[in-house]
């Protein structure tokens, strides 16, 4: 189940009273939050009341907390409530300039504060006793499943390991108790793997070795998400049977909340290792370490497995054999473990720049008010009360920016959450709690530090006499070193280099767009169901073409069609070798692949798009007609120059022999349709081929629905189903959802990486534009006597102007060819996600330095104005 | 007879809400009745230090509820009732007030 925005919650808890009656309004809120309408506007009423309520209880104990704290060190809190107030006017006076040094400073904090929550979700350990005695074991590498059969010997006799078990993945069916059908992903469980792991039953309890024994009724225990989703948490359930896969099993227990073993699990079967494929099912081995055992002696178990499988005659490939490992780094290796952190570290490189820059700014502040300061000092006023007006207007601005960074950093993790939660494991959860808080108040006080030192020390440097004589303008005590400068230089390379690499990505992903052809998504509901092996292909034909009629005749429904792949989605149209009849292969290999697709008459008219030439398929084609496919406009021009219509083609029956791998026969072109969304990406230019869906006796269509226009797809979802249970009551629809949605979904790694960049490009960008505006502030004001005696002496205006942004335009320019010079060098390291752009694109690098000579156009006007605006009179008189 | 302890007008609305529900009330049964009453939303902070200043002053005590409600999440809920001291209190405020309000129902319509 969903829950509150949990970063407000832990906040609230850390402000109510202990014990029961904090925890009893933390319920109230959870339970009127529970009530309303789930979505964005939920979780913002719950921060908001959340604060509400923090601030009502906080407020009197802080309160409380300053008046003690102003009684024992006698601060004069008059003085530095006047402070405060002058601090506040004057950072009032200059709004821009606030809300940049806000903003850049709010970048810095959220970037290391984002990648801090990210990297602590990542590297977090499973909720289960003793995450550190858990070991994996299986194969090296991304894909660590090995057969069954080597690994049994493990469960026999498994030295240094006080339980251990094997299990794998399934789908799994569900139906009965009152709950509709529907499919859960679940795993399958040997003995050992729960004692392994350590936790027992919520409810009921967890499978015992008895429910392993061969021909044991088949048992299932649910999850707690489950439980109360589909079955209404109530503990009947528990002894009751359902129906799993077609067949009954008993449901024993119910897992506690949080327990998804081993990624995103709803149910748990017993792994029956007795069968006759069993020794070939794919499975992994978990254990749980001897108290005082080593997992040295598990890693010598591991390679003596392999050694004996070698000399049994197994086919193991070196480098393919068992590791055991903790279990850990089997999720996250230990090396990405290291980088992660060595990231939060480089991150944090984000706030230091941004702090450099604030502290430039605050420098060419204090300057503007050296001859205030000067006057002040020649009163007798006190440098440290100086000081700590720096020191103050420094904490004010790290305060202000802090605040900005949590909100901004809060966006960016849930952000992150909700795109990866389809692909991460159940137990990363990505929250923004106290230590995050607390790292951001650290933060925020060493920005403070560091931006209001520079000027507070300076400001004590400052020379009254001199400062006095020239009325505030020329030399002071006040500085910005040769570091400052290269500093902005290194920005604006940094900020370049980044929005160059975002530059590119959007080139790849709008080329990747135009590869992929001409189909409207909008308005469709997309959904899956499997037929059982069982049903042979002359059944699984008349069954989809009766689904397909069912659901064609709904009210609400444009138009509907059956087909092997999702139009958009990435990779979910194989490639396949296509042979052209006619042309000479010298081998079986030089046939060229194309995507295969199976698709049912009607196809083309749901997705909106015309067959350009020729005819779309029919019910009759390869039954009463002869065999009949399509081909798109890709695939005719590259492989049918001449005529496309009554060529013929051949799908080679290459490779495995799953689900809707037909042997293909010959098979006559007789249409012509446009590119619809068959292209992976990258390199492929998605020529592909259509042939018609009862061919393939295709067992796990995807069923594409078109809804009259306006109409919402997902409200077609019941009657769809109630249509295909009315021809199988057993049947759970799958993967449903809005077309839309899944392009979306299918394509979030590279949109989280372009997002990724353009941000870290932008955030680059505003740094970079504060750092140019900080320094060429700084060099106005401490110029602005030569310059007024310049223009005095009829210099021409232009001149003056070059005169003062003179070094930071070659800063500027420098930084930009750096940054160019940077991301050519960084994108064969990027090549992956660039797929389809040419990394030296002038295009990119050229928008990017106009963009960034811009921004210091722009940063500039102000300083620009400020020195011809300087008071000839003034500056003549003060020689 | 003179109350010990001053009834407050918000106070006083609270108990009232309180003694809504026989079974006695929940914090939230509390705050939908003064919601619907009132002409202004009542804020949580404010019925929430009332509640326990008022128990504080001996007129609610609370008990929790047994069973887990799956909207809380796992949090327990307190409900509230009117002690004997709370009913006097109570009693003691409403005489006061008919006593003032006795022989101006012309004045005020």
């Amino acid at each position: 189940m969903k829950e509150p925005p949990r970063w407000a919650a832990s906040l609230l808890e850390g402000v109510l009273p202990s014990g029961v009656v904090g925890r009893s309004v933390l319920g109230d809120l959870r339970e009127e939050w529970s009530g309303r309408r789930p979505g964005l506007g939920r979780d913002a009423w719950y921060v908001a009341q959340a604060m509400l309520l923090a601030l009502h209880y906080g407020a009197p104990r802080l309160a409380r907390l300053g008046k003690r704290a102003a009684c024992l060190s006698a601060l004069p809190v008059a003085e530095l409530a006047s402070d405060f107030r002058l601090t506040l006017l004057r950072l009032g006076r200059s709004p821009v300039q606030l809300a940049l040094l806000t903003f850049a400073l709010g970048l810095g904090v959220a970037a290391p504060a984002t990648m801090f929550t990210i990297v602590a979700g990542i590297t977090r350990d499973l909720d289960l006793p003793d995450p550190d005695r858990l070991v994996h074991i299986g194969a090296p590498g991304r894909d660590q499943t090995v057969p069954a059969g080597w690994l049994l010997p493990l469960l026999g006799a498994a030295d240094g390991l006080a339980a251990v078990g094997l299990f794998s993945s399934a789908d799994l069916d569900i139906s009965g108790a009152g709950a509709p059908p529907h499919r859960v992903r679940g795993s399958l469980f040997s003995d050992g793997v729960f004692d392994a792991l350590g936790v027992g039953a919520a409810v009921g309890r967890v499978l015992v070795p008895a429910d392993h024994e061969p021909g044991a009724p088949p048992a299932a225990v649910l999850s707690w998400d489950l439980w109360r989703s589909h079955f209404g948490g109530d503990q009947s359930v528990v002894g009751a049977t359902l129906r799993v896969n077609g067949v009954p099993a008993t449901v024993v227990g119910v897992m506690p909340p949080g327990f998804h073993f081993r990624y995103a699990s709803d149910a748990w079967m017993p792994l029956h290792l007795d069968g006759e494929d069993a020794s070939s099912s794919e499975v992994e081995a978990v254990g749980r370490l001897e108290p005082d055992a080593t997992l040295d002696v598990v890693q010598a178990r591991a390679l003596a497995l392999v050694q004996s499988l070698r000399s049994a005659g197994e086919n193991v490939p070196p480098g393919q054999g068992l590791v055991a490992q903790p279990f850990r780094y089997r999720m996250i290796a230990r090396e990405v473990r290291v980088m992660a952190s060595a990231m939060v570290l480089l991150v944090s490189f984000v706030l230091l720049i941004a702090c450099a820059d604030v502290a430039n700014l605050l420098v060419a502040r204090a300057l503007a008010r050296s001859h205030d300061t000067a006057v002040r000092l020649a009163l007798g006023g006190g440098r440290w009360r100086i000081v700590r007006q720096h020191a103050l207007e420094a904490l004010v601005i790290a305060g202000l920016g802090g605040a900005l960074g949590f909100v901004l950093a809060a966006a960016a993790v849930d952000a992150f959450e909700r795109s990866t939660r389809s692909f991460l494991a159940y137990w990363m959860v990505f929250r923004l709690d106290l230590p995050v808080l607390g790292f951001c108040a650290f933060l925020v006080l060493v920005a403070a530090a560091i931006t209001g030192l520079l000027p507070a020390l300076q400001s004590r440097r400052v020379d009254v006499h001199t400062a006095l004589q020239t009325g505030g303008r020329g030399s002071s005590g006040y500085r910005i070193g040769r570091v400052g400068r290269w500093l902005v230089a290194g920005e604006v390379s940094l900020a370049s280099a980044l929005l160059v690499i975002a530059g590119l990505q959007l080139r790849s992903a709008v080329n990747n767009l135009r590869t992929e052809g001409r189909f409207e998504v909008a308005s469709i509901l997309t959904a899956a169901y499997e037929l059982p092996a069982e049903r042979d292909g002359g059944s699984v034909a008349d069954f989809n073409r009766g689904v397909l009629e069912s659901v064609a005749g709904l009210p609400g429904v444009e138009g509907a069609a059956l087909s092997s792949y999702l139009p958009g989605v990435r990779t979910s149209a194989p490639r396949r070798r296509v042979e052209v009849e006619g042309t000479g292969y010298a081998r079986p290999e030089d046939v060229p692949l194309a995507h295969v697709a199976y698709v049912s008459p009607g196809f083309f008219d749901t997705m909106r798009t015309d067959v350009t030439a020729g005819r779309d398929l029919s019910w009759r084609d390869g039954r009463e007609d002869p065999p009949a496919a399509l081909v798109n406009e890709t695939f005719a021009r590259t492989r049918l120059p001449i005529r496309a219509v009554g060529a013929r083609i051949r799908v080679a029956a290459v490779g495995s022999t799953g689900d809707g791998d037909a042997t293909g026969g010959w098979a006559t072109v007789v249409g012509v349709v446009p590119a619809v969304g068959m292209a992976a990406g990258g390199d492929d230019d998605g020529s592909g081929v259509y042939l018609p869906v009862a061919e393939g006796a295709q067992r796990s269509p995807a069923l594409i629905v078109r809804a009259l226009a306006g109409a919402d797809p997902s409200s077609l979802l019941p009657s769809v189903q109630a249509a295909v249970q009315r021809l199988d009551p057993e049947r759970p629809l799958f993967d449903v959802g809005p077309l839309e949605q899944k392009i979306q979904t299918s394509r979030v790694a590279e949109s989280v990486f372009a997002v990724l960049f353009i941000a870290f490009g932008g955030a680059g960008l505003v740094l970079a534009v504060v750092g140019v505006y900080g320094l060429l502030s700084f060099t106005v004001g401490q110029r602005s006597r030569e310059l007024g005696v310049r223009l005095a002496l009829g210099a021409p205006r232009w001149r003056v102007v070059w005169l003062a942004l003179r070094g930071a335009a070659l800063h500027l320019v420098a930084g930009i060819a750096a940054g160019s010079a940077l991301a050519a060098a960084a994108t064969p390291l990027l090549a992956e996600a660039l797929r389809g752009a040419d990394p030296l694109d002038p295009a990119v690098y050229v928008s990017v330095a106009v963009v960034l000579v811009g921004a210091g156009v722009l940063a500039a006007l102000a300083p620009a104005r400020r020195a011809l605006s300087v008071d000839l009179v003034t500056s003549l008189r003060s020689e | 007879m003179p109350t010990p302890l001053v009834l407050g007008e918000f106070e006083q609305l609270v108990l009232l809400a309180v003694l809504a529900n026989a079974g006695g009330s929940s914090a939230l049964d509390v705050k939908k009745r003064l919601d619907a009453v009132l002409p202004r939303r009542v804020s949580r902070g404010a019925l929430y230090r009332t509640l326990d200043r008022v128990e504080g002053k001996g007129w609610l005590s609370w008990t929790l509820d047994d069973g887990d409600v799956p909207e809380r999440g796992g949090y327990p809920r307190r409900r509230f009732r009117v002690t004997p001291a709370g009913i006097e209190a109570l009693a003691g405020a409403r005489a006061v007030l008919l006593e003032m309000w006795s022989g101006l129902d012309e004045v005020l319509g």
